[in-house]
């Protein structure tokens, strides 16, 4: 049921990138229509962009290559499911941060492990780390400077361990009522 | 584990690589071309006046448009990097991108239905509170150290 779930919410998306990309087709059609020197000048601004992240993207398919050869869900989720207290909140920082692919997988894995015992807690900590894509640095280092990249992802890590606590301290107080 | 089998796991990878980022192309090209199209026909002037009122304004616009927004990270990326380029403040700018990574609000039916509603909830709406909380300290820590 879930990895159905999983399959119709990709296909959707898959179906509105296309929808979003023909809209933006016809836009640059009726564009052409009425001003072609300002058709062809946005395409050119839109080539030098494609310029600029192409090789980045290629960096990129390294990285999520050598994510893939490396880190297993299985062994991602067999980790986080082993983790408690302090150190717990540790560990899914990391896993959140080294984890891929969409998260519609990862919510029926979390709900199997929440089953077994991880804190609803732990689970906000790894979602919410998720958001720090790894080997999707090189594409922000693409347009901002290291320094606020690592301001922005120590920030970020830090909010994820507050919304970790707030979660599993509501989520407590809701239990035992 | 023999070289035949590293190999044969080394090319699953590079085709599972390439499936992520060939899944990602058609949001990524579609992007490319916005930017690129509102780049030419919406001057920075009228992108800056949008924007600019004050930091709480800022703030608003970013993480709204932010949480409304999804697809790959990289997008939130593209985007915000040329609206900086175009004179948005570096808090807007930043508001949006937290928010676009942490917020799902595409995702929060299956979020609610797989994991509990009680739980997304709390999620999204701490992780609206954390997107300002995160742009406001990150850009003051910037503003020391960068």
């Amino acid at each position: 049921m879930t990895g159905e779930r999983s399959g119709e919410a990709s296909g959707r998306g898959s179906r509105l990138d296309a929808g979003l990309l023909g809209v933006v087709a016809v836009a640059y059609a009726t564009l052409a229509v009425i001003d072609p020197g300002e058709a062809k000048a946005a395409l050119a601004s839109s080539g030098a962009i494609l310029g600029r992240i192409a090789p980045v993207l290629g960096i990129v398919w390294v990285a999520i290559a050598l994510t893939h050869l490396l880190l297993e869900r299985e062994s991602i989720a067999a980790t986080v499911e082993s983790a408690h207290g302090p150190v717990g909140y540790l560990v899914a920082t990391l896993a959140g941060t080294l984890s891929h692919g969409p998260v519609y997988a990862w919510y029926a894995f979390l709900a199997d492990l929440r089953d077994r015992g991880l804190s609803d807690g732990l689970i906000a900590v790894f979602l919410y780390n998720r958001a720090i894509k790894l080997p999707l640095l090189p594409a922000f280092l693409a347009y901002f400077e290291w320094r606020f990249a690592l301001v922005l992802f120590a920030t970020m890590i830090a909010a994820s361990l507050v919304q970790g606590v707030v979660i599993e301290t509501v989520s407590s107080t809701a239990t035992n009522r | 584990m023999s070289s035949r089998d590293r190999f044969q796991q080394g090319r699953a990878a590079g085709r599972r690589a390439s499936k992520s980022l060939y899944n990602a192309a058609p949001i990524i090209l579609t992007v490319v071309l916005l930017v690129g199209l509102l780049r030419t026909i919406v001057t920075p002037a009228t992108v800056a006046s949008l924007f600019g009122a004050t930091p709480a304004i800022d703030l608003g616009i970013g993480t709204t448009v932010g949480s409304l927004s999804t697809g790959n990270a990289i997008t939130s990326y593209i985007v915000g990097g040329e609206l900086l380029a175009v004179g948005v403040s570096r808090l807007a700018v930043t508001a949006f991108i937290v928010a676009w990574v942490t917020v799902g609000l595409v995702q929060f039916p299956a979020e609610a239905s797989i994991l509990g509603r009680r739980f997304a909830l709390l999620r999204l709406v701490s992780g609206l509170v954390l997107a300002v909380v995160v742009a406001v300290v990150t850009v003051a820590v910037y503003g020391v150290i960068g």
